[in-house]
C-alpha cells in the first residue's frame, strides 16, 4: 500500500501543470471565482471547454474509441486536481459527464458519430430532462409521455430543475413509453432538440437571485426515433448508469481542499475587529481544521474508490457516499466563508454577472460580494443529483443491506 | 407565574397579523424592486399602528411598551415575514434617541415623520461597536461606516462617534458620501464616508449604548423566533402534502425525527425569548447586553437550523425565491449577524459569566 505516483504519472502531472500555466486565461479563472452559482455560465465555461477541446483533453472521461483521452483513473484524478489548484472552472457536466458517456455506452455507431463530436467541440449544449414537478426523489414515477407517430416520438409533459435549459439546444429526457408495465420498465431515454415549437423554457430564479435552472414544457415536442438511446423500456437502466456518473465520476476533494486553503488565506488577513486576524482566533481556526480533516479524509476515500475502479472493481454505491459527504462539506465551507466576511458577507447583489466590466462594486473584500449568494445556491448541493436523503437510502439498502 | 398574553398584547398581535396578511411573494418582489426597496407610505402605516410609539417612553410621547410587549411585536413581524424595517430603522434609532434624551427627534421618529438609519459598524471592525474610526472635530465628522441598514430610505443618519458620542447627520449633508448596496433580506445597506460632515453631537454613554444593543439583540431573537415558526409551519404542511414513493414524505421516519428536533429547538427558542424579555426589569445595565447576547446566539442557531431544514425538506422548490421559507431564511441570516454573530455573542455571554 502506498500513495506514490509512478514516473509516468509524475511526468503527466508536469505536462498538465505546464498546460494550465500557459492556457488557462485569467478572465476565465476570474469568472469562475466570481460566479455565485453552482455552474459557470457558457461565457466562461465554453471558453475553457474549447481550449481543452483543441488540446484534445476535454472528453477525459470517455474511452479512446469514443474520442476520449483514454486516460487511466489516476490520470483523470491528477488532471482534476491540477485544474482545481489552478482555479479552472468546472466544465458543464451535462454533455461531457452525463449524456456523452451514455451515448458511448448505449448508443449506436450512428448516434456516436452524430452527437459525440459536437459535445467535444462544445457546439451542442445539453440539458437534462429527469426531474418532474411530481417526480423528484421518486424519479421512477415520472409522467412525461412519448408516443410513436411514424418515424417520430411525440413528447408531452414537463421537466423541472433543468440546469441551463436556456442555453441548451438539446435535452436528454426520461420519458414513459409504456404505461402498462412496472413503472421502471416503461421508461425510455430520448434526445430531443430544444429549438422547436413544442418546447418552452420557463426560468426559475433561486433564493440568491440566480437563473441556473428552469422548467421545460414539452407540448407535442417531436424527435426522431433515431434519437432514442437503447431500446424502449431500457431508460431506467440508462438513467441509473447516468446518475452514478453524476454522483461519482469526478473528484470533489481537490476543489474542496483548494477552497479550504483559500479560507485559511482569507482568515489570515481578515481583521478580527479587536485584535489581530480571524486566523488567530482559536474558534475560527478549529472550524477550519475540522473542514480540512474532513476534506483530506474524503480525498483518500475518493482515491480508494479510484483504486477499485482502476482494478476493474465496480464503484457502484460508493459514489453515493462521496456525493453525500462532499456536498455537506461544500455547504459548510460556504457557511464559514460568509461568517469570515462579517457584515460584508451579507451583501447580496442583484446584478449578474459579477465579473467583467459591468459588475457592481464589491463592499469590502472582492470575495465578500459572492459569499452570501454562493452560500444560498450551495443549498442545492444536498438536493440535486439525488438528495442526501436519497443517497442515504441507497447506502442503507445497497451497502448496509438494511 | 403567568405566560398568557394580556388583552393589549393579544390585540397588538392580531392587529399586526391583519396588517401583514398572508405572505405575498409577488408583492414582496415588487416592493423590493422599487426605489429603496420599501415604501414610506407603508412606514407611515407602521407608525400609525403605534408600533414605533411602543418603543419610546411615555415621557417622550411614546407608549412605553415593556420588553415583553416589544418581543411579541418582533415575533409577530417575524411570523408574517414583515418587509418593514421596524427593528433597524424603528426601534434602534428611537432607543438611541431616547438614550441621548432628544425628545424632539424621538417624537419625529415615532410619528414616522422622519426615518433614521443608524451607522454603528465600521469597515474592518467586524462586530465591535466602539466607534474608533469616526471622529468629531468641533461639529464636523470624519470617518467611515459600513452596513448602514436603510440608509437609502432614511432622512437622517445617527452615527456613533469616538468618545461615546452619537451624531445626527442629515443624509444629504455635504461631506457625506454614500454607496448603497443590496443585502440578503432584499433591503439595502450603505457604506458611508464622512469628510468633515456637519453634525449635531450628543453624549451617548457606553452603558446606555450597550443597553440599546441588548434591546436590539433580544428583539432580533424574537423576530427570528417568529420567522422560525413560519418556516416550521410551512414545512410541516408541505411534508403532509408532498407525495413521493406513493406516500406523503412526512410519513417517513427519517423526516419525522428531524422535524421533531426542529420542533424542540423552536420551543426552546420561544422559552429563551420569553425568559430573557421577562428578566429585563430585574437586570442591571451591565448584565443586559450579556444575557441578550446569549439569547440571540441560542435563538439564531435554532432559527438557522430550522431554516436550513425547511429548505432541504422542500427539495428543489426550497431553492427557489418563490417560497416564504427562503425569504424568511434570508432575514434570519441578517438578524443572526446583527450586533454579533453566534460566535461573537456566545463569547460575550461566556466571557462575562
Amino acid at each position: 500500500m502506498d500513495l506514490d505516483l509512478t514516473q509516468d504519472e509524475m511526468d503527466f502531472r508536469e505536462e498538465v501543470r505546464d498546460f494550465l500555466r500557459t492556457s488557462l486565461p485569467p478572465q476565465v479563472r476570474d469568472g469562475a471565482k466570481r460566479t455565485p452559482g453552482v455552474f459557470v455560465e457558457p461565457d466562461i465555461g465554453l471558453v475553457w471547454h474549447r481550449i481543452l477541446s483543441d488540446k484534445g483533453w476535454v472528453a477525459y472521461h470517455w474511452p479512446a474509441d469514443c474520442g476520449g483521452t483514454g486516460w487511466t483513473p489516476m490520470q483523470r484524478y491528477i488532471f482534476e486536481k491540477e485544474c482545481a489548484i489552478a482555479g479552472a472552472p468546472a466544465l458543464s457536466v451535462l454533455g461531457l459527464r452525463l449524456v456523452g458517456p451514455v451515448i458511448c455506452a448505449f448508443g449506436t455507431q450512428e448516434q456516436k458519430d452524430r452527437f459525440l463530436p459536437a459535445i467535444r467541440a462544445g457546439t451542442d449544449y445539453w440539458c437534462q430532462g429527469y426531474s418532474e414537478p411530481q417526480s423528484g426523489s421518486d424519479l421512477a414515477s415520472l409522467r412525461t409521455r412519448a408516443r410513436r407517430d411514424g418515424d417520430e416520438y411525440v413528447v408531452d409533459g414537463s421537466k423541472i430543475w433543468t440546469t441551463h435549459a436556456h442555453h441548451a439546444n438539446w435535452i436528454f429526457c426520461l420519458v414513459r413509453t409504456d404505461g402498462e408495465v412496472k413503472k421502471q420498465a416503461g421508461i425510455s431515454f430520448l434526445l430531443v432538440p430544444m429549438d422547436q415549437p413544442g418546447v418552452t423554457v420557463s426560468p426559475i430564479i433561486t433564493m440568491a437571485g440566480d437563473h441556473e435552472v428552469n422548467q421545460v414544457f414539452l407540448d407535442g415536442a417531436r424527435t426522431s426515433i433515431d434519437n432514442r438511446i437503447g431500446e424502449e423500456g431500457q431508460g431506467w437502466t440508462i438513467a441509473k448508469f447516468l446518475l452514478e456518473n453524476e454522483r461519482g465520476g469526478s473528484f470533489h476533494a481537490p476543489r474542496l481542499i483548494r477552497a479550504i486553503d483559500h479560507l485559511e488565506q482569507l482568515a489570515g488577513v481578515a481583521p478580527s475587529g479587536h485584535n489581530g486576524t480571524l486566523g488567530g482566533d482559536i474558534q475560527i481556526a478549529i472550524r477550519i481544521a475540522r473542514l480540512r480533516l474532513e476534506a483530506e479524509a474524503l480525498e483518500t476515500t475518493e482515491l480508494r474508490i479510484l483504486a477499485d475502479i482502476a482494478k476493474g472493481r465496480p464503484a457502484g454505491p460508493q459514489t453515493s457516499l462521496v456525493k453525500l459527504l462532499s456536498s455537506e462539506i461544500h455547504q459548510r465551507i460556504d457557511g464559514l466563508v460568509m461568517d469570515l466576511h462579517g457584515y460584508d458577507g451579507l451583501q447580496l447583489p442583484t446584478a449578474r454577472p459579477l465579473y467583467g466590466n459591468e459588475a457592481p462594486p464589491a463592499i469590502g473584500d472582492d470575495d465578500a460580494q459572492v459569499a452570501a449568494a454562493r452560500y444560498l445556491n450551495s443549498r442545492a448541493w444536498t438536493v440535486f443529483g439525488g438528495s442526501s436523503e436519497v443517497q442515504k437510502n441507497i447506502i442503507a439498502k445497497t451497502v448496509l443491506r438494511l | 407565574m403567568n405566560f398568557d398574553l394580556n388583552e393589549d398584547q393579544q390585540l397588538t398581535r392580531d392587529m399586526i397579523g391583519r396588517f401583514l396578511g398572508p405572505v405575498d411573494i409577488a408583492a414582496r418582489h415588487a416592493m423590493r424592486g422599487a426605489e429603496g426597496g420599501y415604501s414610506r407610505a407603508r412606514w407611515q402605516d407602521v407608525a400609525d399602528l403605534g408600533l414605533l410609539a411602543l418603543a419610546a417612553p411615555e415621557a417622550m410621547g411614546g407608549i412605553g411598551g415593556t420588553m415583553v410587549d416589544l418581543a411579541l411585536v418582533a415575533e409577530a413581524l417575524g411570523k408574517g415575514i414583515a418587509i418593514d424595517p421596524w427593528l433597524e430603522n424603528g426601534v434602534l434609532p428611537i432607543r438611541l434617541g431616547t438614550a441621548i434624551g432628544n425628545s424632539a427627534l424621538v417624537g419625529e421618529l415615532v410619528a414616522g415623520a422622519q426615518l433614521a438609519a443608524v451607522a454603528f459598524a465600521e469597515p474592518g471592525r467586524r462586530y465591535e461597536t466602539e466607534a474608533l474610526g469616526t471622529k468629531a472635530e468641533g461639529a464636523q465628522l470624519t470617518g467611515a461606516k459600513t452596513f448602514v441598514l436603510g440608509a437609502l430610505l432614511a432622512d437622517t443618519l445617527l452615527v456613533t462617534v469616538a468618545g461615546d458620542k452619537l451624531a445626527n447627520v442629515a443624509k444629504g449633508a455635504t461631506g457625506v458620501v454614500r454607496q448603497d448596496y443590496p443585502v440578503i433580506d432584499g433591503s439595502n445597506a450603505a457604506t458611508i464616508d464622512l469628510h468633515r460632515a456637519p453634525a449635531e453631537l450628543f453624549e451617548l454613554p457606553e452603558a446606555k449604548f450597550r443597553r440599546v444593543i441588548g434591546d436590539i439583540r433580544l428583539l432580533a431573537a424574537a423576530e427570528m423566533l417568529g420567522l422560525a415558526q413560519t418556516m416550521f409551519d410551512d414545512t410541516l404542511a408541505y411534508v403532509g402534502e408532498r407525495q413521493q414513493f406513493g406516500a406523503a414524505i412526512g410519513s417517513f421516519q427519517a423526516l419525522q425525527h428531524r422535524l421533531v428536533e426542529c420542533y424542540a429547538a423552536l420551543e426552546q427558542a420561544r422559552s429563551m425569548v420569553l425568559h430573557t424579555a421577562m428578566l429585563d426589569p430585574t437586570t442591571d445595565n451591565a448584565n443586559w447586553p450579556r444575557i441578550t447576547a446569549g439569547a440571540k446566539a441560542f435563538v439564531g442557531e435554532a432559527a438557522t437550523r430550522i431554516g436550513l431544514e425547511a429548505v432541504q425538506m422542500h427539495g428543489g422548490m426550497g431553492q427557489t425565491d418563490e417560497l416564504a421559507i427562503g425569504h424568511a431564511l434570508k432575514r434570519v441570516m441578517l438578524l443572526d449577524k446583527l450586533f454579533g454573530d453566534q460566535d461573537h455573542c456566545l463569547r460575550s455571554f461566556a466571557r462575562a459569566a
